[in-house]
């Protein structure tokens, strides 16, 4: 539960209220959750990561995906520090080698998703990054890819979710988990950011159940190198 | 020609050299066919006489690709003598022919990132080399410069800072247009990223022209911060991308000519 990891709930909080809203950005009516922000504050990045890897190290993960181009900014870290791969999965004709394609919907016609033909091997365990879940629809896709090639999608992990859009829905049964929520009403400008509490639990019905706090409260001992951090026992 | 072929571990076996994605009949390909798969995409020939093929190698280790295999000119042993780790680092990157277009060997760094000692070995190069620089600005330029900057950052305790195409950032940002071999690009900032004096590392995977660079360097200069060096993996040095960064110093790991 977040109420076993007091340090937890701590960061949650900066890291949410590091975020900045933009706005009509990228068109009116949309609140534009910007993390670079949030990259901007050395502590709260690191503490983005570390709550990551402290859930994920120790799960046997051999695969990160990230999502172009602002996974890419939080999976290729998480991946260093528990010792996996970083997969990018990215938009049609950047990935110079042979590819496998998947197709998604958007609000308003379809994108593409790429990955690396031998990029990952059947049978590996994988979790996926991005920034944000909104609709679900790249997650989707990203699953996707690297179901077909026989993998397990353990989890899919953001940082920030928007619950309205019930993207989690679209997961199906996968879980997803984040480090802050933001329970945003859409058209309103948010001044600060109330992260959930109690795991998530008081979501909606049908809400897929998180495993965020259920695992018992992470033993920092084994992760806190000399800057006392999860990465710190990677050597950074 | 090629005086040496660079491979990934236990090719000292093989009898003879390898095929990179040759026909259907390489294991790298039918190891992955399956009914699930629809047809792939196959956009790569490998028309050019300069590479020499390689064929990808079923490997039995459970996390290394099987795919994987490459060969290397033979000016890169000029690094022969260099840190063990680069040597590494340089075998996990694959070339790709003629790809976006005929005629430019690509610099594929995906390969890399699929072997987590090698990674984390790239990182810890420039981490060793920049840590205690007084360095509070990392940035680096979309989108295969977000994989190398961030880890770069937290490991030095620096901002990371994303430089983007235009209409990426959602902030007010600045521009900076540069010059591509046919037109123009631009590259932008979000304003307030970076305050004045501070002390900025650029970091991308690959220097060719430098143009990126340049136009990296010129929008942190122009909110005022320091650039301290540009920090790529790889560099095309006969594009003589070094001589447009204004006598900034460039650091490599590797070169590939």
């Amino acid at each position: 539960m977040a109420s076993d990891l007091p340090q937890g709930d701590d960061r949650i909080a900066k890291i949410a209220s590091s975020i900045r809203v933009i706005p009509n950005f990228p068109k009116p009516g949309v609140m534009f959750q910007d993390i670079t922000t949030l990259l901007l504050d050395p502590r709260a990045f690191r503490d983005t990561i570390d709550l990551f890897v402290e859930r994920y190290k120790g799960q046997d993960i051999s695969v990160v995906a990230g999502i172009e181009a602002r996974g890419f900014i939080f999976g290729p870290p998480v991946a260093l520090a528990i010792g996996a791969k970083f997969v990018p999965m990215r938009k049609p004709n950047k990935l110079p080698g042979e590819v496998i394609s998947e197709e998604y919907t958007l609000e308003y016609g379809a994108d593409v998703m790429e990955m690396h033909v031998g990029a990952v091997q059947a049978g590996e365990r994988a979790i996926i990054m991005d920034d944000l879940i909104a609709t679900g629809g790249t997650l989707c896709a990203a699953i996707k890819l690297l179901e077909r090639v026989g993998v397990h999608v353990v989890e899919c992990a953001c940082v920030i979710e928007l619950p309205e859009l019930k993207g989690r829905d679209r997961l199906g049964d996968r879980p997803l988990d984040r480090t802050s929520c933001l329970e945003g009403i859409p058209g309103t400008a948010i001044e600060g950011f109330e992260p959930y509490v109690d795991g998530g639990r008081k979501r909606g019905p049908g809400a897929i159940d998180e495993v965020w706090c259920s695992t018992s409260p992470v033993s920092l001992e084994s992760g806190q190198g000399d800057q006392g951090s999860a990465l710190g026992a990677f050597g950074f | 020609m090629f005086s040496q072929s660079f491979l990934c571990s236990d090719f000292s076996s093989l009898s003879k050299p390898p095929r990179f994605f040759s026909d259907s009949s390489s294991s790298a390909i039918t190891t992955l066919s399956s009914t699930h798969f629809p047809p792939l995409s196959f956009r790569s020939s490998f028309a050019s006489p300069r590479i020499k093929q390689l064929e990808g190698q079923r490997e039995t280790r459970k996390n290394f690709p099987s795919f994987l295999c490459f060969s290397v000119d033979s000016t890169m042993s000029a690094w022969d003598g260099e840190d063990p780790r680069v040597r590494d680092i340089k075998t996990k990157i694959r070339v790709i022919p003629n790809f976006p277009k005929p005629g430019i060997m690509f610099q594929d760094i995906t390969t890399l990132l699929l072997d987590p000692k090698a990674f984390k070995d790239t990182i810890d190069l420039f981490v060793e080399r920049y840590k205690n620089r007084n360095i509070s600005v990392v940035a680096s330029i979309e989108a295969r410069g977000f994989i190398f900057g961030p880890p770069i950052a937290l490991a030095i305790g620096a901002k990371f800072v994303p430089l983007r195409k235009p209409r990426k950032l959602p902030g007010e940002v600045i521009s900076e247009e540069y010059v591509l071999e046919y037109g123009k690009d631009c590259l932008e900032m979000h304003v307030g990223a970076v305050e004045t004096g501070e002390r900025a590392l650029v970091v991308d995977d690959l220097v060719a022209t430098g143009g990126t660079l340049s136009a990296a360097m010129n929008l942190l200069e122009r909110a005022g911060a320091e650039v301290v060096e540009c920090a790529c993996v790889i560099e095309l040095p006969d594009l003589k991308g070094r001589e447009r960064l204004k006598g900034k110093p460039l650091f490599v790991l590797v070169e590939s000519h």
